[in-house]
């Protein structure tokens, strides 16, 4: 014991440049990401190119691009594909205008002190079961529903709006508004009030302060924002099933669709390749978007 | 002028009441609705403890909590291990590779859970790995690694490098800088992650839905299946007590945030 205390601090470090302490601590996790996450994908994309066999309906492992004419030629997928897009984005535009005062009050207008609170309150109902809240919309807003119960007496305000577009979309707003306050909140606490001030002391109304120089300044968290919503959004199926009707089943339905009751794997994974790619693309746009912004602003 | 800018501040905070009284609204009425005695979401007319007695005899609810314990705690073990050894190697090594390892970490983050989850279920059934805890388990550990791991690495990032060289000059082994050194300090971090890894697991419904299979049933499995197929008063009972639980583990881990900077604060001034 002895010895190796006083041998270490000799050879510690030209030992280290040949550890394999980094392999192993970066490549155990990396292991199981690729082993249960990047291969899953990869197979996802290669079922995307096999068809079903029209006979016995069985997996056949050849190669087309059937799947992908499917999707994008017949009207009834193009048709959900449209409305997907459009719920999500619907969803997102709302959600922003609740989320961008609120967040712009915590984290530049709200004391320091009640920051931490005010966040706090924002978390607690993400950290609250997604099933659970988008059940809670159920009872709101069916008939006999807490609206009713609340506001039936007014005449002639419809509250049971249950399997609507309407209550999709409330839902949505609901479940994801905390993960887009977060980032605004974050981008208005680092906000220097200086060059709003200084916007202000040359003259400017706050209407264009607001438009030159606060929100220029807030747009990395406002496009983290959209990113984060919008994700989720674009891919739920879990809302649309439990607060829409018929006419508002999402691609995320199509896709859980083919891997039970239909039962064509091929199908549903082309439909996941393009809900990725998706995804991928809004990423990338929005990011460029931002950083146009950042160079705009500075 | 001077008046403008506080009216416009009073505007803000009716704003922001109004947007959190939406937050918590439907959470307020599955709570309220628990204790009605119609089981509707209603105003009530009386308050009763019926739903919360017909619950501690409803054996599949009770089965599917004790399942998703087992699995969010078993989650938080191993995904706080995994996530502390990729803080480890990517705060302290610049070895070639470790981007893509830590883009790879934040895919399940990215990439839509109906995607990941029926990506997981058509591998699990190429590779021969039956569906049910062991399946649900892998799901959820990689689906909390990236926050885990994000936790774990802020703690990692106010980490004084030079008490890990001064152990070393002192004679101590890497295991033993790490253990009596670095473990220590980042401590917080790793009971953050795995509390977060654990509440994400017990709440997590999208890729359990792919890989559960037929046999094991977590607790939002069947609150869904109830949800979908059957009314069913005790489900109001059982997300009153989830919620509770929720929130507590949420201010638990506040609260030792909290007291934790106190006591950096007063060992600071002393």
């Amino acid at each position: 014991m002895a010895t190796e205390t006083l041998a270490a601090p000799v050879d510690a470090s030209p030992r280290r440049s040949f550890s394999l302490t980094p392999i192993l601590t970066l490549g155990i996790p990396t292991l199981v990401v690729v082993l249960f996450v990047v291969l899953p994908l990869i197979l996802i994309g290669i079922y995307s190119f096999y068809s079903l066999d029209p006979v016995t309906g069985l997996m056949q492992r050849d190669f087309t691009w059937a799947n992908y004419e499917r999707v994008l030629t017949s009207p009834i997928y193009r048709n959900i594909f449209i409305r997907t897009l459009s719920i999500a984005a619907i969803a997102t535009v709302i959600a922003l205008l609740l989320a961008y005062p609120v967040g712009y009050f915590i984290g530049a207008v709200a004391k320091p002190q009640n920051q931490g609170v005010l966040m706090l309150l924002v978390l607690i109902p993400f950290w609250t079961s997604y099933i659970i809240r988008t059940y809670a919309w159920i009872g709101i807003l069916q008939s006999n529903g807490f609206l009713d119960s609340v506001f039936g007496w007014v005449p002639g305000l419809d509250t049971n709006l249950l399997y609507s577009r309407a209550a999709v979309i409330i839902g949505f707003v609901h479940v994801y508004l905390p993960i887009m306050i977060l980032p605004i909140y974050a981008s208005a606490r680092n906000l220097d009030k200086r060059y709003i001030e200084a916007a202000q002391d040359l003259g400017a109304s706050p209407f264009s302060t607001f438009l030159r120089v606060t929100l220029p300044l807030t747009m990395p968290g406002i496009v983290a924002g959209i990113v984060l919503f919008f994700i989720p959004t674009f891919g739920s199926f879990v809302t649309p099933q439990l607060l829409g009707g018929t006419g508002d089943v999402m691609m995320g339905n199509i896709i859980d669709n083919q891997f039970g009751e239909a039962f064509n794997w091929p199908f549903g994974a082309a439909l996941s390749v393009i809900m990725t790619l998706v995804v991928i693309v809004a990423m990338t746009l929005f990011f460029r978007f931002a950083d146009v912004e950042e160079i705009y602003g500075s | 002028m001077g008046a403008e800018p506080r009216s416009r501040g009073w505007v803000l905070k009716a704003y922001t009441a109004l947007v959190y009284i939406f937050l918590f609204a439907p959470i307020f009425v599955v709570v309220l609705t628990s204790f009605n005695p119609t089981g509707r979401a209603t105003i009530p007319n009386a308050l009763t403890t019926q739903w919360y007695r017909d619950l501690a005899e409803d054996d599949q609810l009770i089965d599917a909590l004790w399942v998703s314990l087992q699995i969010g705690v078993t989650t938080a073990v191993i995904t706080s291990l995994l996530g502390l050894s990729a803080a480890y190697g990517l705060s302290r090594y610049r070895i070639p590779g470790r981007g893509v390892a830590q883009g790879l970490f934040y895919l399940p983050m990215l990439i839509p859970a109906v995607v990941t989850g029926v990506s997981m279920l058509i591998w699990f059934n190429r590779i021969g790995i039956d569906l049910g805890w062991f399946s649900i388990l892998i799901a959820h550990v990689v689906f909390a690694l990236p926050f885990t791991l994000t936790i774990i690495l802020t703690s990692f990032a106010g980490f004084d490098t030079r008490l890990e060289e001064a152990a070393q000059d002192l004679g101590a082994t890497p295991w033993r800088t790490f253990r009596l050194v670095t473990l220590p300090l980042v401590m917080p971090g790793v009971l953050g992650g795995a509390l977060i890894a654990f509440t994400l697991s017990f709440d997590e419904f999208v890729l359990t839905f792919f890989v559960a299979g037929g046999g094991v049933q977590t607790l939002p499995l069947v609150i869904y299946n109830r949800i979908r197929y059957l009314l069913s008063p005790e489900i109001n009972a059982i997300a009153t007590l989830v919620i509770a639980f929720s929130v507590g583990i949420l201010l638990i881990g506040q609260i030792a945030i909290a007291l934790r900077a106190r006591r950096a604060n007063r060992a600071e001034t002393a």
